[in-house]
């Protein structure tokens, strides 16, 4: 063993460690900027992802019909091929619905908020290691996304870009507790502030923390964006599933049922820019 | 032995491609997910390749392994690699001087390399960071995920022993 470490090739291998080690400092020191390797990485791995994810969808969605399909064969095999056509028109006339609710929801929010800048993207990976479904998406900065930029579906917020890539980015969710979003209730108009929590990530839940003791906020209500630098005003974030008290009984939080399935996301929006937007020195 | 350079060429190219399909399969929504885990794919090739190819090898794809992890996850860039370079080089010289390279002395290598760098992982993205409930994500969703990477990796040690063999031959022959 004392060969190996008076090798040259012990000596590579140190030197592809010092090179490591610089990579990391430099991503610590530049935050939501990828450095080089990963740059380089993401533009071969990226469209090998958009491909995986998509036969993955497309084959999801035909076994779902598939099974139903194979019901039918069992009363009437004569008629199989024509009922695997017509799933297969079902499947797409369904991705075609969903699409269409999808743009005419954005439609909406788009007309309320002509300010807003909108980039399509599509859910190409998400990471085994990650424990509260951030995720990766198809676009980066060739399309104008950059770090800390809204995401979001029709149905409400899902989070903000983390990290950019040439043509990818990382999106951190709602569930995430290093996420934090200035929030209030659409009713009482109390204040708070919306971030993951690990218990309730699990469940697809994130929280209202540092609702005020005498706070008169209920189950039912609707929670939204209150605004800022990052995140736009008045974005649905969900609705509270339950009120409970802070460790300490200090001050309560709400427990939040996101509107939007961040758990199975496909497709999302990304806010490119927003009236009062600002671009934050440092990253969260 | 001129004329078995773009054998060896070929080999460790086929390395790097059946690491990056690897990668692309293990980042893929929903693929072989269960109650919300995933397993990893590409630590257990960069393992076999170390317990086959030695401490040289083992480190570069340890590293190279490292950095696609640290491309799909949300961490620090270069933790991964870092730690999977020198999971790499100790699983190649514990293959030369102690172990003998076969299915349960990789699932013994492996679990410790997953082991350590779940263990890590939590310590500094999770238990340092003084979250409520933070042993939840311990037990429900990083020791599943170790587990659940230890039940697929044979799978991956096949297919590897498989490519090992067919450039083994080629080069022998």
């Amino acid at each position: 063993m004392e060969d190996f470490f008076k090798s040259i090739r012990f000596k590579i291998l140190l030197g592809v460690l010092i090179l490591l080690v610089f990579f990391m400092l430099r991503a610590a020191w530049t935050g939501g900027v990828a450095p080089v390797l990963p740059q380089v990485a993401g533009v071969v791995v990226t469209p090998l992802q958009r491909v995986s994810s998509s036969i993955s969808r497309i084959a999801g969605d035909y076994f779902v019909r598939y099974i139903e399909a194979w019901q039918t064969a069992e009363e009437n095999e004569r008629l199989q091929t024509e009922v695997n056509e017509l799933r297969q028109q079902l499947v797409e006339l369904e991705n075609y619905r969903e699409e269409n609710e999808n743009l005419k929801g954005f439609l909406e929010i788009k007309e309320r908020n002509p300010d807003f800048e909108f980039e399509p993207a599509s859910v190409t990976a998400r990471d085994p290691n990650d424990r509260f479904y951030s995720f990766t998406i198809d676009k980066g900065t060739l399309d104008g996304v950059s770090p800390n930029d809204t995401v979001l579906t029709a149905a409400g917020l899902v989070g903000r870009v983390k990290e950019v890539g040439l043509n990818w980015a990382k999106v951190l969710t709602i569930l995430d507790p290093s996420v934090n979003v200035g929030a209030y209730d659409n009713r009482t108009r109390d204040t708070g502030i919306v971030t993951g929590a690990v218990d309730l990530a699990g469940l697809g839940r994130c929280k209202l923390a540092y609702l005020q003791r005498e706070s008169g906020a209920n189950a039912g209500d609707l929670v939204v964006t209150s605004g800022g630098s990052i995140f736009p005003q008045d974005i649905v974030i969900g609705r509270i599933a339950e009120i409970a008290y802070e460790k300490g009984e200090i001050s309560l939080f709400a427990v939040i049922e996101p509107a939007a399935d961040i758990r199975s996301l496909t497709s999302v929006m990304v806010i490119k820019s927003f009236a009062g937007q600002e671009v934050p020195a440092d990253d969260e | 032995m001129t004329n078995k350079k773009p054998i060896y060429a070929a080999k460790y190219c086929s390395y790097i491609v059946f690491i990056i399909i690897l990668f692309v399969l293990q980042t893929t929504p929903g693929f072989l997910t269960v109650m919300d885990v995933k397993p990893n794919f590409v630590i257990p090739a960069a393992v076999c390749i170390a317990m086959r190819e030695g401490e040289f090898l083992g480190g570069l794809y340890g590293a190279f392994v490292g950095i696609l992890c640290d491309l799909g996850g949300f961490n620090l860039f270069g933790l991964n690699a870092i730690l999977l370079l020198i999971a790499g080089v100790a699983c190649g010289l514990l293959t030369i001087y102690l172990l003998r390279p076969g299915l349960f002395n990789f699932l013994m290598l492996l679990a410790a390399v997953l082991l350590t760098r779940s263990l890590l992982d939590y310590l500094l993205n999770f238990l340092m960071w003084g979250y409520e409930n933070v042993w939840m994500v311990l037990a429900y969703r990083i020791l599943p995920g170790v587990a659940y990477s230890l039940v697929a990796a044979p799978l991956v040690y096949l297919f590897y022993e498989r490519l090992y063999r067919f450039f083994q031959q080629k080069l022998e022959g």
